[in-house]
Parts: structure tokens; sequence; C-alpha cells
């Protein structure tokens, strides 16, 4: 019974978003063609599927130093720099699994260069990932002549990664390491500990500096994939001016949610249901022509807001609905 | 006697003048620099032109410094103008009318001159033809194409759908369109409008129809950002596109996405790489048509820089700058794409320029007394596959 109850609570959102931008795509004349509504036709479920495989890589990276206590904003910069080296890897021989293995080579190579500028650096995280952020970014500009990659999403034997149904494999791989290190490694579980308080988490003896090893080992596989899946499905151009920062923002709001739907369940469901529910949304503003621009923007906003505002007064609310529970009771 | 020195002098003074023009007209070019504003730091065109322009450096003696300007922020255009001022420049190409009037007015206090490449300056052209193009210090601009007051990329549009049906097995009969938004590409528009009137007219006499979708203001203006990825879904049934607006950037990975590469032809200005693999009868055959402006444009507004830098000028010059539509390399067959393929443009060698630095060099009026403003002019009309295949 607690299952379904739980397994209900964590579908609410994506089917609520569903319901609601059907409601309102409905009423629209924009989202029909030849009669049919856009916003129920297989292009839908494809695309949300597509977009929220991407979505949940980066969000997961992102979740994990954040779950550790940490922000790490050299993710988008390593991601770039991985796919750009992973692209034209697979480009020169052919094979998209090489290409696949070369991201994950790569992003973690980097994330752990991240993790000793840290440790050994003994400066702040937001500086030292900065820091990265920035060197990483110069090399964009440096590897292969400063082209970037150009043909590999356009070439369908390379591009597996990027398409349905072969998306799922990094995906998978991506979520696997996170539930792998959170869940069944020593040094994620230490991990919640000093996220909680670091100095406490020390002094009861925890090695700080072996779970930002591990940790941003892990984390390195997941931007391998996420950079597998995104050069599969984007030109990836050479990067500068912290760019690549607002490329990871940009898959920032499911991590947030995430956490409020995971308590349902837990984070990593949380984050795939969030993804999920925003890229129903995303597709649903798209029917509506509303899926760029100022506009777009104002109706994230203004719903990531309300969201956010809901999920942070949820106690008060409870309490409220607990209280008036009691006084109807009693009269 | 009085009358006779003055007589003297004069004629001395005629004499020191008609000099001066024949040593000008004969001797090494003046050193100069040039700064160069691109409107990106990467890609094929970006790579071709600085090999194109640093191959002309000797013989020309002239120097480049390169700089990136932004399609959004006037004032970061502006900056990267100034710094270049800074660095001492005498001229500057420019690839972007943002900013244009504050940009001016720099060049003007410093005594730069200031001409552009592959663009329009159509704010500056419909809006403040004065203040630019009048001013002494803005030479001209080739633009990247057509000026929208000269538009035939509609025309040009039909006839690579209409080579493309005449070859294919299943010719195509339904057709959406993609282009910018007028205000920054007015041209497209028009020419959009171009093609839907020269399709009505083909279908007046010939079978079966090419139906067109209507441009979709919300769904068919691309801003700057990929095309929507429910396109597919509300132009149902299309087997084409033609893409005004840059369609490797913007609308191909959608279709990627979205899957359809394989069951829609693409026809598109711009080439950015990567499309050779899919062009034609190769791989998916996705894209049938690309058209690129040759990077070798850019030599009207480098001999008019140098022209100016070096004190002399064509005797046709015109008094008001002016802006000059480029042929295009439109590239509609896979004989076609091999000769561009030996262009610059794709090679980034200097040597597969289509003018070597002795030709640029006559081509100016310090260079060559003969050289007239109408054959540089000319020049930009005669940049297509064609004269590539040549």
């Amino acid at each position: 019974m607690k299952i379904i109850k739980k397994t209900l609570l964590t579908l609410l959102f994506p089917a609520l978003m569903f319901a609601v931008m059907l409601a309102i795509t409905a009423s629209s004349d924009k989202c029909y063609v030849d009669g049919q509504l856009i916003f129920l036709q297989a292009d839908m479920v494809r695309q949300v599927l597509v977009n929220a495989c991407m979505t949940v890589c980066v969000a997961l990276a992102i979740w994990l130093q954040l779950k550790n206590g940490r922000f790490d904003f050299s993710a988008g910069a390593n991601m770039i720099l991985s796919a750009i080296i992973a692209g034209n890897v697979g480009l020169q021989t052919g094979s998209p699994v090489l290409a696949l293995l070369t991201a994950v080579a790569v992003s973690v190579a980097l994330s752990c260069f991240t993790a000793a500028m840290y440790i050994f650096g003994r400066v702040p995280i937001i500086i030292s990932t900065i820091g990265a952020t920035l060197l990483f970014e110069s090399l964009t500009y440096l590897v292969f002549g400063g082209a970037g990659v150009r043909a590999f999403y356009s070439t369908p034997g390379l591009s597996v990664f990027g398409r349905l149904p072969g998306i799922f494999l990094p995906t998978c791989i991506a979520v696997a390491a996170f539930v792998i290190f959170v869940y069944f490694t020593t040094q994620g579980r230490k991990g919640k500990i000093l996220s909680n308080n670091q100095t406490a988490g020390v002094n009861i003896g925890i090695n700080e500096k072996r779970n930002i090893g591990a940790s941003y080992i892990f984390t390195g596989i997941i931007l391998g994939m996420a950079a597998v899946i995104y050069v599969s499905q984007n030109t990836v151009t050479p990067q500068a001016g912290l760019s690549t920062s607002g490329i990871m923002f940009s898959y920032i709001v499911p991590v947030f949610m995430g956490m409020f739907i995971g308590l349902a369940s837990c984070d990593v469901v949380g984050i795939i249901i969030a993804a999920i529910g925003m890229e129903i949304l995303n597709y649903g503003l798209n029917c509506l022509n509303l899926g760029a621009g100022g506009t777009q923007q104002i109706i994230m906003g203004v719903f990531v807001l309300g969201f956010y505002a809901f999920s942070g007064q949820l106690g008060n609310i409870q309490a409220l609905l607990a209280r008036m529970k009691n006084r109807r009771a009693r009269a | 006697m009085k009358k006779l020195t003055k007589s003297l002098v004069a004629l001395m003074l005629v004499l020191a003048m008609a000099l001066g023009c024949v040593s000008a007209a004969g001797a090494e070019p003046k050193h100069a620099k040039i700064g160069v504003a691109f409107y990106q730091d990467t890609g094929y065109a970006v790579v071709a032109t600085k090999a194109y322009l640093e191959s002309l450096s000797e013989a020309l003696n002239v120097e480049f410094v390169y700089t990136v300007l932004t399609q959004t922020d006037e004032a970061a255009n502006v900056a990267a103008i100034q710094n270049l001022i800074s660095a001492g420049v005498d001229g500057i190409i420019c690839t972007m009318d943002l900013g244009t009037n504050a940009i001016i007015e720099e060049c003007e206090m410093a005594g730069v001159y200031l001409a552009g490449y592959l663009c329009d300056y159509d704010v500056s052209y419909t809006q403040n033809f004065d203040r630019v193009f009048k001013s002494e210090y803005f030479l001209g601009t080739a633009t990247d194409g057509q000026n929208p007051d000269d538009t035939t990329i509609g025309h040009t549009m039909l006839s690579s759908l209409l080579e493309y049906n005449a070859r294919a097995e299943k010719p195509l009969t339904h057709v959406s369109m993609a282009i910018f938004p007028a205000w920054a590409f007015p041209s497209q528009e028009t020419g959009a409008k171009q093609f839907v009137e020269d399709v009505a007219k083909y279908n007046e006499t010939n079978d079966p129809d090419i139906l067109v979708d209507e441009l979709d203001p919300a769904l068919d203006v691309l801003m700057f950002t990929q095309m929507d990825t429910t396109y597919f879904s509300k132009h149902t049934g299309i087997d084409g596109i033609i893409s005004f607006a840059a369609g490797t950037s913007f609308v191909y990975p959608t279709m990627v996405q979205a899957g359809v590469d394989k069951d829609i032809r693409l026809f598109t200005t711009g080439f950015e790489g990567g499309e050779e693999n899919n062009f034609g009868t190769k791989g998916t055959q996705t894209f049938q048509q690309n058209m690129v402006s040759a990077v070798e444009s850019i030599t009207y507004p480098l001999v008019l820089i140098l022209n100016k830098v070096n004190g002399v000028t064509f005797p046709d010059m015109p008094e008001t700058a002016e802006r000059i539509s480029t042929s295009q390399f439109c590239i509609n067959s896979d004989e076609d794409l091999d000769a561009f393929m030996h262009s610059i443009y794709y090679t980034g060698n200097a040597a597969d320029a289509m003018f070597t630095p002795e030709q640029v060099l006559n081509m100016t009026a310090f260079g060559n007394p003969d050289a007239t403003y109408a054959a540089l002019r000319d020049l930009l009309a005669h940049m297509t596959i064609e004269d590539l295949a040549k």
C-alpha cells in the first residue's frame, strides 16, 4: 500500500503537467493541424524522452556534487571539452562506442583535475571550479584546431547515443553510476554527513579528500555520458567567457524539483521524474509557439518560482491542513 | 621678376605633385594595419578568410588583427572596435551593423576607415544613411548575398528545387520555409515572398503542383535559436524545407533530433562543415542545396581601405559609399560540391583562393594606375560556383 502511495505521489508531477498542458493545448487553435491535436502525437513521447535523457545526465552530475556539499561550476566546461574530444575521436575512428569510452575517460580525467585543484590548491570550491571552467574553455579553442565538432551528430551511424533507443544506454549508465556511488559506497554515504556538517564529519574521522576524489570520479563518468549524448545531438563549438556554465544551468531546474519530488521516493527517481515533467511542459509550450524567447522564460520562471515556493512552504501547508482537520473534528 | 618667380614656384609645385602621383602609383605600398571584426571566432568562413588575408599580407604590405562582434550587444561591439583603434589600426573591416553610429563616430575621431564584409548594413542604410554612408570614413560594404532591395534568393531557391525535382525519383511537392527575423535579415523575408510568388507562377503551367506552407511568424521565423521541435508536427507532410536562414545550425539539428533527416530535403544558405557527408547522393541526402558567399568578397572592402591608407583613389570612385550585392556559390549537385570542396572556403588553403596576391595588388589604385572601382565592384558579381569551376 505504501509503495503504491509513493509511486502515485511520484508520478503526480508529470501526470499533472501532462493534464494541464493537454487542457491548455486542447483549447488553442495553434495546436491543431488537420484537426488533430499535435500535443497528443507520438512525436511528443519521442521528444520528451530524448530531451529528458540529456537533462537527467547533467542534472545527476550537478546533484552528485551538490549532495556532497559542493557546487561544481566546471561541469559544463568538462562536458563540452569531453564532447569535442570524443566527437573527433568518433569521427576519426567511425566508432560511437570508442567516442563514448573517450568521453568517459576524458571527463573522468578532467573531473580528477578539478578535484586535485580543490584538494591541493586549498581554495574555496567556487574559485577552484570557476578556475577549472576557464581552463577547460580555453582548451576547447586549442584541441583539434579550435574547430569543435560539426559532423558527428549528423552521421546516423555515429550519433546512435543521441537518438532513440541508443540514448537509453548512456542515460542508464549515468543513473547506475549515481546510484552505485550514493547508495552502495561508503564514500557516498559519508558524503551525506559532510554536506550536512563538514567540520563535524571531518572530526568524526571522515577523510574528506577521499570523498572528494571518489565523488569526482563518479561525476566524471556521469558527465562523460552527458557529453556523448550532447555531441550526438548538437554541433559543439569552442566556448568562452563561462558560457559553458550557461549550458550547465539550463539543466539545473530538475535538480531542485527532483529534491522535492524525490521525497516520496528517492532523489534519483525525483530527478528523472522532474526532467520528464519539465520536458512535457516544454513540449506543450512549443505546441503553443511559446517554446523560445521572453514569454517562455517568463512562464518557466513563474512556474519554477511557484513550485519552489510551494515546496518550501509545504510543511506550513501541511500543519495548516492538520489544524483545520482537528477543528472540524472538534466541531 | 616677381611674376616670373611666382610662375616658377607654381610650376615646381605642379611638377612635384605630378611626380608624387606617379611615384605613389608605382611605389611600395605603405604599411597598413587592418582590423577585421568577425561575427564568430570559429568556422569555415572565418578560417578561410583569415588564410586569404594572411596570404595577401606581404604583397600589400598589410598586417591584420582580428576580433569578434556580437549580434545582440551594441556596447560590446563598440568596445571591440575601440580596442582595434587602440591597437593602431588604419582601417576596420566589420561584419555587423550593430552600434554603427557610435562606431563611425569612434572611427572619425581616430581617423580610421571602416568598411563592411558579409553585411548589408541595412539598419544604417535605411535609418542612418547620411550619418554612416555619407561619412568620409565609411567606404562601403560587400553584402552576404543580395541586398534587401536587390533580392533574388527566392528565384534561386525555386531554381534549385526544380533542378532537384528534375533529377529526383520522387520530386518534392510540399515544402515549408524558415527565415531569420526581418529586423536582422530583411532580404530573407523578401526572398520567402518571392519564392511563394514564383511557385504560384510555376504551378499555373506545370504539374504536379508544389505546395508551399504559409510562413508562420511564430514558428518559421527563427529567433537565432534552433528550430522548434514541434515544427514537423505543425508542417505535416512536407518533403522539403527552404531555409533562407542558416539551416545547418538552426534547422538541421532539429531534423536529426526528430528523425526526419532521411525523409525531408533541405535547401539552405550557409555551409558550416559536415554537410558534405549528407549532400546530394551521399549519406542521408538531406542537403540538396547550400548557398554561401565567397570569402574572397572581402577583397572589396580591403582594397577600398588600402587605397585610402595609401592616399590614392579610383578615378571612378563614387562620392557616397555603396553596399554591393555579392554573387554566391550555389551548390546544387555532387559536381558543384566537388568544385566547392576545392575552394579556399572549404580547404582553408590560400593557394585555392580565386585571386593571387598579385591580382589583388593589381586591383588597387596604388598597385595599378589603370585600376577602376567598376572593375572591383564587378568582381563581386563573379564569385559563383561556375566561376570556381573555371
